[in-house]
């Protein structure tokens, strides 16, 4: 029971920390069911409210967040209480029910308010950034695959595995299919035990780690990834040419790298 | 030539198709916008099956697109074939509907007309995107249905073990595949161009027809609650997890999908019944057919969706005095209960 209690406020706190929204949706509910006018209102009205006492129910919150996909997606049930139309509905009715011009503009002033207050806009530079291209991918994904897929043709390997930094790997194949990539979604150290994290993997990958140097040639050849994005401000062009790489590549503070010896026996019967 | 194939898909394929659906009980306000919002719906409905038909048996994409395309093609016949018999009526009764606009509905075109523009000039970038769009790019480059992994390009040989399994279960991938492969346009540039700005006007088109219903007609109060909803999502941006914030910036992916199609959606059904006071056969499809987009688009769209609308049908049931709703909606729940046995399987 605790767990569950537990689980709903870490759900609320996670989904809802400026809780302004919810007990406006909660106070445009008591609006409701203290209204009753129509079939339609009630409907919304008592709807809203058992979606809420669902969702704030013990039991459920051990029965969705717990023994199905787990506590990190119990958030998503708070989708169900329609909180846009509930707060928007209850505003205009609010609004044009009032008998004087003066009222409505002072409602809806209230209204705006409360919004500005007790919410976060969407439009900021943190969220939407201007497009560079209609795939609306990052330049250096696109020119990464572009350079694989040309240095490939030019050595005749159409293998091209490549390892890179997160955000480009979450976007190489949204582009480029004919390009795999090192990790899926779970990961697997290469000691076949759990010491190398999917962090620590990240770090690797990103140069943050000081294990970069022994470490990532040691991917490359478990994964079998013959290219390598990474920044030249890493500093490793030394190490990686001592192991037997080339750089194909270098532009703009990225470096694309390939390593001849590396070939697919993993999958090679993948794409027969 | 690409961009009109994709107006047509997006516009006047669904507008068509819909009509049978909404035939009996259309919108007395917006008729032609219902029958397009539900042709979206038909349109993910109908592709659940063969999506996971392609996906056992397996299929070619191409095969799908022929397959699916044959489904589409017989739907599209017998919509023009109703609609002819009909007179041509929510075309034919536009251009007065339009006459008939409220300065409040116009005034509520300009912030979502806005927010497309916003998607279509603008980029939100993450990283779900590499199952959504990864695995419709990865169909489209190798003309196959969940046979590599989106992720790293993989065979997969079995699909429970492997982490895109979600996939099989909800497959809104094959649908994107399938309009990438029409139109020639890429998956990226489809999810991340092309489509949100369609997505824009269709999430709000859903709250437009809810609004009609709870101000039982009256356009310029549906016109301002638009303007309200639009103003409540903007500034729902509270966490990252918010619905106001997935219709917005997300508006390609499955789950915002639900958020802003589906969800309103059932709550609009019941809400025609609480309406009509009360409900039959018509409303059983049309629920079966919210279940089974709902399961195209996201995983846990079956179960959010069947809980949602549980929900609505007992407090439905309990306003009319009326067990004929809850009959009326059982049937519909056999698509999220074989959901859930297919989840569970795999």
């Amino acid at each position: 029971m605790s767990e569950s209690i537990a689980l709903i406020r870490e759900t609320l706190h996670a989904a809802y920390p400026a809780p302004a929204l919810l007990i406006y949706a909660v106070a445009a509910i008591v609006f409701l069911l203290t209204r009753r006018k129509t079939d339609e209102e009630k409907v919304l009205g008592t709807g809203a409210l058992a979606v809420l006492l669902v969702f704030l129910f013990p039991p459920t919150a051990l029965l969705i967040g717990q023994r199905m996909r787990g506590g990190t997606v119990y958030w998503r049930f708070l989708w169900l209480l329609p909180i846009t139309v509930l707060l928007a509905y209850a505003a205009v009715t609010l609004i044009t029910e009032a008998k004087k011009r003066l009222l409505r503009i002072a409602a809806a002033a209230v209204f705006a308010a409360l919004l500005v207050f007790g919410g976060r806009a969407v439009y900021r530079s943190d969220v939407f950034e201007n497009a560079t291209s209609r795939d609306k991918l990052q330049q250096i994904t696109m020119t990464t695959a572009a350079v694989i897929n040309q240095h490939a043709a030019e050595v005749g390997n159409p293998y091209k595995r490549l390892m890179a930094p997160v955000d480009v790997r979450c976007e190489i194949r949204q582009f480029d299919a004919t390009i795999l990539s090192c990790v899926g979604r779970s990961f697997h150290g290469t000691e076949g035990d759990d010491s190398d994290s999917y962090v620590y993997f990240n770090r690797i990958i990103d140069g943050i780690s000081p294990d970069y140097k022994h470490k990532i040639r040691k991917y490359m050849k478990y994964y079998e990834s013959n290219y390598l994005l990474t920044r030249t401000s890493y500093g490793f062009a030394a190490d990686l040419e001592a192991g037997g790489m080339e750089k194909i590549y270098d532009l703009d503070g990225w470096e694309i790298w390939y390593a001849p010896k590396i070939k697919n026996t993993k999958h090679a019967d993948d794409f027969k | 030539m690409r961009i009109f194939l994709l107006l047509l898909f997006t516009i006047l394929l669904p507008a068509v198709i819909g009509y049978p659906v909404v035939r009996k009980h259309a919108d007395p306000v917006y008729p032609l916008l219902h029958s397009w919002v539900s042709g979206w719906i038909l349109l993910y409905a109908s592709i659940l099956l063969p999506a996971e038909a392609g996906i056992f048996l397996p299929l070619s994409l191409k095969q799908l697109v022929l397959l699916w395309g044959g489904i589409i093609g017989i739907g599209f016949v017998y919509a023009v074939l109703l609609l002819r018999k009909d007179g041509y009526r929510p075309f034919r009764d536009l251009v007065k509907r339009l006459r008939e606009t409220t300065p409040a509905e116009v005034l509520a075109m300009i912030p979502v007309l806005g927010h497309a523009a916003c998607t279509f000039f603008m980029m939100h970038a993450d990283h779900d995107d590499i199952s959504y769009v990864g695995a419709a790019t990865t169909s489209v480059d190798t003309n196959t249905l969940m046979r590599f992994d989106a992720v790293t390009g993989n065979l997969i040989t079995d699909f429970a073990k492997n982490d895109m399994n979600r996939l099989v279960t909800a497959p809104q991938f094959a649908f994107y595949a399938v309009v990438s492969k029409v139109t020639r346009i890429r998956p990226a540039q489809l999810c991340h161009t092309w489509l949100p700005p369609v997505f824009t006007v269709l999430f709000f088109a859903a709250l437009a027809l809810v609004g009609a219903r709870l101000f039982r007609n009256d356009r310029k109060k549906t016109g301002l609650f638009v303007i309200a909803a639009y103003a409540v999502s903007v500034f729902s941006y509270v966490s990252t997890q918010t619905a106001g914030t997935f219709i917005l910036i997300r508006s390609w992916q499955g789950k915002a999908q639900v958020i802003g199609l589906i969800l309103p959606m059932v709550l609009y059904l019941f809400l025609q019944i609480a309406e009509r006071k009360e409900s039959g056969a018509g409303d059983t499809v049309y629920l079966t057919l919210l279940f089974a987009a709902s399961c195209l688009l996201t995983t846990m769209g079956a179960a959010l969706t069947a809980v949602f609308a549980f929900v609505l049908a007992m407090v439905t049931a309990a306003v009319l005095r009326s067990k004929k709703v809850l009959f009326a909606a059982a049937p519909a729940f056999v698509v999220p209960a074989a959901a859930a046995v297919l989840y569970v399987l795999l």
